[in-house]
């Protein structure tokens, strides 16, 4: 069965590339522009995987990822963000998730990572 | 020991001493007449120098004077002096007079003694006023450098969080131009479709760093005083319909509509029309980005107010939060511990603009709007001479 990864970012353009790169690689790919509606596609399809931003307007990153985590069988949750400060690494990790990548990342390392964790 | 005297006692002893000095004119210092008891001697420079230096130095002075204190118990006049002049290095001569009087047996103070204890009080006293305004002139000084160093740490602080905007800022466009020029680099079959529009995005992404950069150029600036105006005539309602029409194309794509009210003639006596441009340019903007998505709104309104120009930028968007009004003026509000604000042009729009606005000697700020939406509005003073304003620089609020 193919994994399923849902892409969370308000950069559209981000958005599409990495839509693009994943499903290219076989990956069954959702996409969502918020936190609210990543929310409603991880409740419906239960991704294996999360690439989730961290600043969003209203729901931002870090709240999506409590929510995921709280899930009965949650996803593993990678945050993709600009944000470069160690305190913000840190406040990633403690939100849960399985890794924080610092934009900009090169795709084969996205993927290698991405394959690593599911 | 309290040294402080009052002013008056001070003026009477400065008297005292004057009247005496012309009176007897420079005496010769006396030495002692009198004898005192060994041991008394003893006793105080014991107090003062210490056993050990005590003991040394009267043998000392035994050897060379031929004298053994056993048999001579009592000091004569060259001891006494001599025990005065060591007193006189530890505690200052007068107060070695003092303590040596206090032994020496039918011996009393000349009065030119007493002038000159008087003399060294005075001169004690002044000194110790010196001092006192000395170090409040330090206390003064640490708390002014206090206070410095505070400023010079904000600062820095500042300056961090400025670049850690700026990075920030630039990491986003910058992922996606990496994330798609290597999409297109590593896939030679992707469809002639897609690539286009990936080089077509990456073409737009580009265009928003350099924008980014020449933002950030920009308010550097302004802010250290380097950028100099450039000063004509300006006509002011024609400058707001020139950028009105530069906007409409962008209004119809997002179904907006946008329109101006000028009021007779707005000719400003002296501005910089390219940075008025800029200013017009960034509020404009930003009122189309945040006016409503269905059937948004932007108007202007300018008009002569007194001796100003007023220019008036409405949206019918969800307005700026009143705790915000300050706020969005300063070039270190997106970010700093945001997390749910991502500014999608430079974010420095509005501190160029007071920037630009303030070198002008206007002002700029968010009006309240009891109808919604938001309201920025600017004013020009319409009589400023040229004069006035080849000195200005603006109002650094970091």
């Amino acid at each position: 069965m193919r994994s399923k990864i849902l892409i969370v970012d308000d950069e559209i353009n981000i958005l599409m590339s990495l839509e693009y790169l994943f499903k290219r690689k076989g990956y069954e790919v959702y996409i969502a522009r918020n936190g609210n509606e990543a929310k409603n596609l991880a409740d419906r399809y239960e991704p294996d995987l999360v690439l989730l931003d961290i600043m969003m307007p209203d729901v931002d990153g870090y709240e999506v990822c409590d929510y995921l985590k709280s899930k009965s069988t949650p996803p593993k949750v990678v945050f993709l963000s600009a944000k470069s400060k160690k305190d913000d690494v840190q406040k990633g990790y403690g939100h849960g998730a399985d890794l924080y990548l610092l934009k900009p990342f090169s795709n084969k390392d996205l993927l290698q990572h991405i394959e690593e964790l599911i | 020991m309290n040294l402080e005297a009052t002013q008056e006692e001070e003026n009477q002893a400065t008297l005292f001493v004057k009247a005496s000095s012309l009176l007897s004119g420079n005496e010769a210092p006396e030495i002692y007449r009198g004898s005192a008891p060994f041991p008394d001697i003893k006793s105080l420079l014991n107090n003062f120098l210490g056993n050990e230096r005590t003991e040394k130095v009267l043998d000392r002075y035994a050897r060379l004077n031929n004298i053994d204190w056993s048999v001579s118990p009592t000091a004569d006049s060259r001891v006494i002096s001599y025990a005065e002049r060591l007193l006189s290095e530890a505690i200052g001569p007068a107060s070695a007079k003092i303590m040596i009087s206090s032994v020496v047996q039918r011996e009393e103070l000349s009065r030119s003694e007493v002038l000159g204890i008087l003399e060294e009080s005075q001169k004690v006293l002044r000194l110790n006023r010196e001092l006192s305004t000395r170090s409040e002139e330090l206390r003064k000084a640490t708390e002014d450098l206090r206070q410095a160093n505070y400023k010079l740490q904000e600062l820095t602080e500042l300056k961090d969080e400025f670049l850690y905007t700026v990075t920030h800022e630039l990491r986003t466009p910058l992922t996606a131009i990496r994330t798609q020029s290597e999409l297109v680099h590593d896939d030679p079959e992707m469809p002639e479709e897609d690539r286009q529009r990936f080089i077509g995005n990456m073409v737009q992404d580009c265009e928003r760093l350099t924008r980014l950069i020449s933002n950030v150029l920009d308010l550097e600036k302004f802010e250290s005083g380097s950028q100099k105006l450039s000063l004509n005539r300006v006509d002011l309602g024609q400058l707001i319909e020139d950028t009105v029409t530069q906007f409409q194309a962008l209004a119809a794509k997002k179904g907006h509509s946008l329109r101006c009210e000028i009021s007779a003639p707005l000719t400003a006596t002296y501005a910089d029309e390219d940075r008025i441009a800029q200013v017009l340019h960034n509020l404009i903007g930003n009122a189309l980005k945040h006016a409503r998505h269905d059937n948004g709104a932007v108007w202007i309104t300018a008009y002569r107010l007194d001796q100003d120009l007023k220019v008036n930028i409405h949206d019918n968007g969800n307005g700026i939060p009143l705790s915000d009004r300050e706020l969005v003026f300063d070039k270190f509000y997106q970010v700093r511990n945001q997390t749910r604000r991502k500014p999608s042009g430079s974010g420095l729009g509005l501190a160029i603009s007071k920037n630009i606005i303030q070198m002008h000697k206007g002002k700029i700020w968010i009006e309240d709007n009891p109808g919604g939406g938001a309201k920025i509005s600017f004013t020009l003073p319409l009589y400023l001479q040229e004069a006035q304003m080849k000195n200005s620089k603006p109002h650094i609020d970091a």
